[in-house]
């Protein structure tokens, strides 16, 4: 009998059929592939878990950096507005003429 | 916004593809990807005369293809079958950079090409057997008889006619009884 090759004979259908139609994904593949994704610009890539705690620290410091700069800021103007005592002259008083006076005297 | 929740992993495709689209949605994508790649792996494994490690690049570079590709994406097939295309060119190319997808000439009678020489238990594994087909042939052969494509889907596929598809099946075919009729023969002398 002369087969026909132009129809698969019922034995090699059925050995056909039973192969398997997906092979299992290494462990690496997808984020393999979604990194390639995003180098080049086709996915958004999220902000990942370090990058967070990176930015969180960032902004940590800033603020820290905020605050002392405030910090020193208020003391300086409180040092500035703060009267200056007085020493008390033993000898000679000096007395300034106020606004609209016009002599000096000791 | 689609890119700022987490996908449900029964989300169907076209809603995937839209936010891929539109938003550029890594998670989405990464559905897509979750979902299709073990058949198209399986795909251009055979394809590849089960070389693993080509086929997870190949199947990359189908994607990398196919997400830049995707707004002209029309649903005309189904997502899946629109991948498997990308992914079967790309494998082509592949093969064409290597040994080359039609190295054996079409003309080569079925009865020159060698059996392959490997142990009785080797050659009984059909997927071993695929493998050792001429490529050209057993891209063919995986297409029709394994993924289901037609003749003409294949001549579109592959850049061949779909009578060059019918000719190369029925040599794959035709090798694929030849070395499993030496298997079952070799079976039966065995002790």
């Amino acid at each position: 009998m002369i087969r026909d090759d132009t129809q698969p004979d019922d034995e090699l259908q059925q050995r056909l059929s039973a192969l398997g139609r997906e092979d299992p994904l290494s462990a690496t593949f997808t984020d393999r592939v979604l990194a390639e994704l995003g180098e080049r610009e086709l996915v958004r890539r999220p902000r990942g878990g370090r990058t967070a705690t990176r930015w969180w620290a960032m902004a940590a410091a800033a603020a820290g950096l905020f605050a002392a700069g405030i910090g020193l800021g208020s003391t300086m103007s409180a040092t500035r507005r703060s009267p200056q005592p007085t020493q008390p002259s033993s000898s000679v008083e000096v007395n300034v003429p106020h606004v609209g006076q016009s002599e000096v005297w000791f | 916004m689609y890119g700022d929740r987490q996908p449900d992993v029964t989300e169907a495709d076209d809603v995937l593809i839209d936010a891929v689209v539109t938003h550029r949605s890594e998670r989405a994508a990464r559905q897509l990807v979750e979902r299709h790649s073990p058949r198209l792996l399986a795909v251009v494994r055979r394809l590849l005369a089960n070389d693993v490690s080509a086929a997870e690049d190949v199947v990359q570079q189908a994607w990398v293809n196919g997400i830049a590709a995707l707004r002209s994406f029309r649903g005309d097939a189904s997502f899946s079958t629109w991948m498997t295309r990308i992914a079967v060119r790309v494998a082509l190319d592949h093969l064409r950079r290597g040994p080359g997808l039609h190295d054996a000439t079409p003309d080569v009678l079925a009865a020159e090409w060698p059996a392959p020489s490997h142990d009785l238990d080797e050659r009984l594994d059909l997927e071993r057997l695929i493998a050792q087909l001429p490529s050209g042939c057993r891209g063919v052969l995986v297409l029709h008889d394994i993924e289901g494509f037609t003749h003409e889907e294949i001549g579109v596929t592959l850049g061949i006619a779909a009578g060059t598809s019918k000719a190369q099946l029925f040599r794959a075919r035709r090798l694929l009884r030849r070395w499993l009729t030496i298997d079952t023969k070799e079976k039966e002398v065995m002790p």
